[in-house]
């Protein structure tokens, strides 16, 4: 099963960097309504941060407004995403609407959040958006407060062990150079290009000949190719199983499954990962942006996943070849 | 553990060239057959799921089997982990049913991973010197032996919901030390050294976090099993029905005045034996003994309070039996006692909540002194609940005639759980297992959220239902 997993149709816009130095916290963006959204506490800003397997999902744990609890790593949300079942009272900002896989749209609120802090890292005055995620805690069995987006590490090097369940943290300056630790790693078996819209990152493909363009999701628990992708891949797809989908509130939907023979991201055969085919239509006109699909965990389990925004390059460490 | 799902089939040979189960899955006697799948076996276990139109996510959590009601289902029987349900199928024109037995989760049994199974007994077992063992003020000490050069080292595990920065360790001489107020039982945890992830090098039981790795095993103990003299022996082995029966399994350490094995024993009623150099004795240090079946004495032991079942009157009865949820309905196993107003029998349930009724002379009865009744399609059972941890409240509606209780905790039962009137409303006093409960309240046959409950989430028919979570710290530890 897939929950929800592109949220919003807000998005958080990072608004350039204003790098300040006042004491031992360093600012490192201030986000479009001119709050400041993201500080680091400690001296380097580099953390390793433990991360709770939760089936296929990414979890760690912070504390948002004093109440400490569980989100979840989606690198498919932009920003801040709070748990309507816990911050359904006081500081309700605006509203707007939600669409997810299933075409399911939700109301979604803002809420102001005066902190969030995630081992040593700390966030403050966050414009967060809330929206029910009832449907992943009941799936999943675990109290979920919220989601955090790749907009909240937009400045860091993200380094995702899935084999250890730890997500590295790292500083990097504007060539991408670790700034305090040192990258020790070797050459990576593969470096695959980056492009960032919307807050989002996206991967570029090949499959039957065509061009793809797939978001890089760590909040997705299956890999995901949009039925409006040209029909010469989707026509490749081996369905092998039907699996509803559950999104937020109780929107469902019943989508096919199967694998993509050949895959390649960054000249590199992924062979016969599995997709869902579901309709992405909503997600694009809500993101303005093209997009075929989402990588997420089978992609992203294949290796250690290096993720530098400077640098824009994907690097991966294969635990194994990914061919076999 | 009861992670199978049995599928039984009845006259549905046909319907079974259908299904891609393989053979040696498949067993048969007569007209019944048995398909069984793992549910580790993800894919395999959807196929099945989808093909007989079973929510797999119903099938995986205890707390959505509600809503295979919704779809059909009857609830047939609950087992002890196991819950048996039925529904009619139709097989190219011919109705039949469909018989399907899925793993449940009981009062203490928890299907998230990474917490405990509500094992009813355990033991530890370290390598070069003990990592975890009591303290003197009764709560717990985890040491990671080494590592002084990391930054911080904390402790994760069942008991705090396996926090990543709440359980912070102290630096001592010879290594990191934390005391955490754990209660008795079973619990898995891990070391964070530096933001990574390590089991405990020290302790010789783990078991697998379903994701390559593993956790480590601590019993917390409740209760020292020994066995006086027999200092010329040279194993001896305790088995019970704890372990079942299990031959290899708990080597017995000695000392001066005999054999002794600290163990965890959940509250409860079990017999066991000691096998002293391959041969089985009763405990002689045990007057209490019971035959089995097979006419084998063994020694008995119960642990907890026991809860006495009443009967009053049916004095010319010849034999009431206690039958509930808790022995598998047994009608056979729970002999009741005459006394002078009627029969009774005490009984050590854990906390949790139960469904039971009398056998007078093969009649099932209801338990007449108790108001506490469910009733689903098939049955109408008493209810009890031992240690209750949560009381529901409903405020006013004092003109209401009936108000019920429904929700993840009883298969989102109709019409649920007859609450009680009490000054100012209706109340219901219920144990909780750990995790999430989802519920509403049914005021005179009308659904609805709880008025005084602020946490809620959207369901299905574009309601909410409120919720509950009871945190794993409650569970597995105490207040300091």
């Amino acid at each position: 099963m897939i929950r929800l997993h592109i949220t919003l149709l807000f998005v958080f816009l990072l608004a350039g960097i204003q790098m300040s130095q006042a004491q031992e916290t360093v600012v490192l963006a201030v986000g479009q309504y001119g709050d400041l959204v993201f500080t680091e506490d400690t001296t380097t800003g580099d953390v390793v941060i433990p991360l709770r397997r939760v089936q296929n999902l990414f979890v760690l744990e912070g504390i948002v407004d004093g109440q400490r609890g569980n989100f979840i790593l989606d690198t498919g949300a932009p920003g801040l995403v709070l748990n309507a079942a816990y911050f359904n009272k006081g500081k309700v900002l605006e509203s707007a609407s939600s669409f997810g896989v299933t075409g399911g749209g939700d109301q979604v609120y803002r809420y102001a959040a005066d902190s969030l802090i995630v081992s040593g890292l700390s966030f403050y005055d966050l414009q967060a958006n809330v929206a029910d995620l009832g449907h992943i805690e009941n799936a999943r069995g675990i109290r979920i407060l919220g989601l955090i987006g790749s907009g909240m590490f937009s400045r860091l090097e993200m380094v995702l062990d899935t084999r250890a369940s730890t997500l590295g943290l790292y500083r990097v300056d504007r060539s991408g150079n670790r700034v305090f630790t040192p990258d020790e790693l070797p050459a990576a078996d593969l470096e695959i290009p980056l492009e960032y819209s919307s807050s989002l990152m996206f991967i570029r493909g090949v499959a039957a000949g065509k061009k793809l363009r797939f978001v890089l999701d760590t909040g997705a628990e299956n890999n995901v190719l949009s039925t409006s992708s040209p029909s010469r891949v989707i026509k490749e797809i081996r369905v092998t199983n039907l699996t509803t989908l559950k999104g937020a509130g109780a929107s469902t939907l019943e989508v096919a499954s199967g694998r993509l023979p050949d895959l390649q991201l960054g000249g590199y055969d992924f062979d016969s990962m599995t997709f869902l085919l579901t309709d992405l239509s909503q997600l694009e006109t809500a993101y303005g942006t093209i997009m075929h699909g989402m990588l997420g965990y089978e992609f992203l389990s294949k290796g250690i996943m290096v993720i530098n925004p400077r640098t824009k390059i994907l690097r991966i460490y294969f635990y194994e070849d990914p061919i076999k | 553990m009861g992670r199978d799902i049995l599928v039984v089939l009845i006259m549905m040979f046909p319907f079974l060239a259908k299904c891609q189960v393989p053979e040696d899955f498949i067993s048969h006697r007569g007209n019944l057959i048995t398909v069984r799948f793992n549910l580790k076996n993800e894919q395999e276990t959807r196929e099945l799921a989808r093909y007989f139109e079973v929510d797999f996510d119903s099938l995986s959590r205890f707390h959505d089997i509600g809503k295979l009601v919704d779809e059909g289902w009857f609830i047939m029987k609950e087992k002890k982990n196991l819950l048996i349900i039925a529904r009619s199928m139709d097989m190219g024109g011919k109705f039949d049913w469909l018989y399907v037995a899925v793993p449940v989760a009981g009062a203490s049994y928890n299907n998230a991973p990474g917490y405990p199974r509500g094992l009813p007994f355990g033991f530890n077992e370290f390598k070069d010197k003990a990592s975890v063992f009591p303290a003197g003020d009764s709560s717990t000490v985890f040491m990671l032996y080494g590592h002084s050069d990391a930054g911080t080292v904390m402790l994760s595990g069942n008991f705090n919901d396996w926090s990543t920065g709440a359980t912070p360790m102290e630096k001592v001489a010879d290594g990191w030390m934390v005391r955490v107020p754990l209660r008795e039982g079973q619990h898995y945890y891990k070391f964070i050294v530096d933001g990574r992830w390590m089991s405990d090098p020290q302790n010789k039981h783990d078991e697998g976090d379903g994701y390559g790795g593993s956790n480590s095993v601590y019993f917390k103990t409740n209760h020292v099993m020994r066995l006086s003299g027999y200092r010329e022996a040279r194993k001896v082995i305790l088995a019970g029905s704890f372990n079942q029966w299990d031959e290899h399994m708990c080597a017995m350490q000695q000392d001066e005045q005999g054999w002794y094995l600290p163990v965890y024993l959940k509250e409860g009623t079990y017999t066991y034996k000691y096998i002293v150099d391959k041969k089985w004795i009763t405990d002689p240090d045990n007057p209490v003994s019971r035959a089995d079946a097979e006419g084998n004495i063994n020694s008995v032991l119960s642990l907890g309070q026991p809860t006495v079942f009443r009967l009053p009157g049916y004095s010319n009865a010849r034999q009431v039996v206690l039958s509930g949820n808790f022995n598998e309905w047994d009608p056979g196993e729970l002999l009741m006692t005459r006394t002078s107003s009627g029969w009774e029998l005490p009984y050590v349930l854990a906390p949790g909540n139960y469904e039971y009724k009398f056998v007078v002379d093969g009649n099932w009865i209801q338990d007449p002194d108790n108001p506490l009744h469910y009733a689903d399609n098939l049955n109408s059972n008493s209810i009890l609940t031992v240690q209750a941890n949560h009381r529901f409240f409903l405020k006013g509606y004092e003109n209401a005639g009936q108000v019920q209780l429904s929700g993840s905790f009883n298969g989102w039962a109709f019409p649920g759980y007859n609450m009680q009137r009490v000054a100012g409303g209706w109340e219901f006093n219920l144990y909780l297992p750990p995790g999430k409960s989802l519920y509403r309240f049914i005021v005179d046959g009308n659904w609805m959220a709880d008025p005084g409950n602020n946490q809620r989430e959207f369901n299905e028919y574009g309601d909410f239902n409120s919720i509950i979570w009871r945190e794993m710290k409650d569970v597995y530890t105490y207040d300091k």
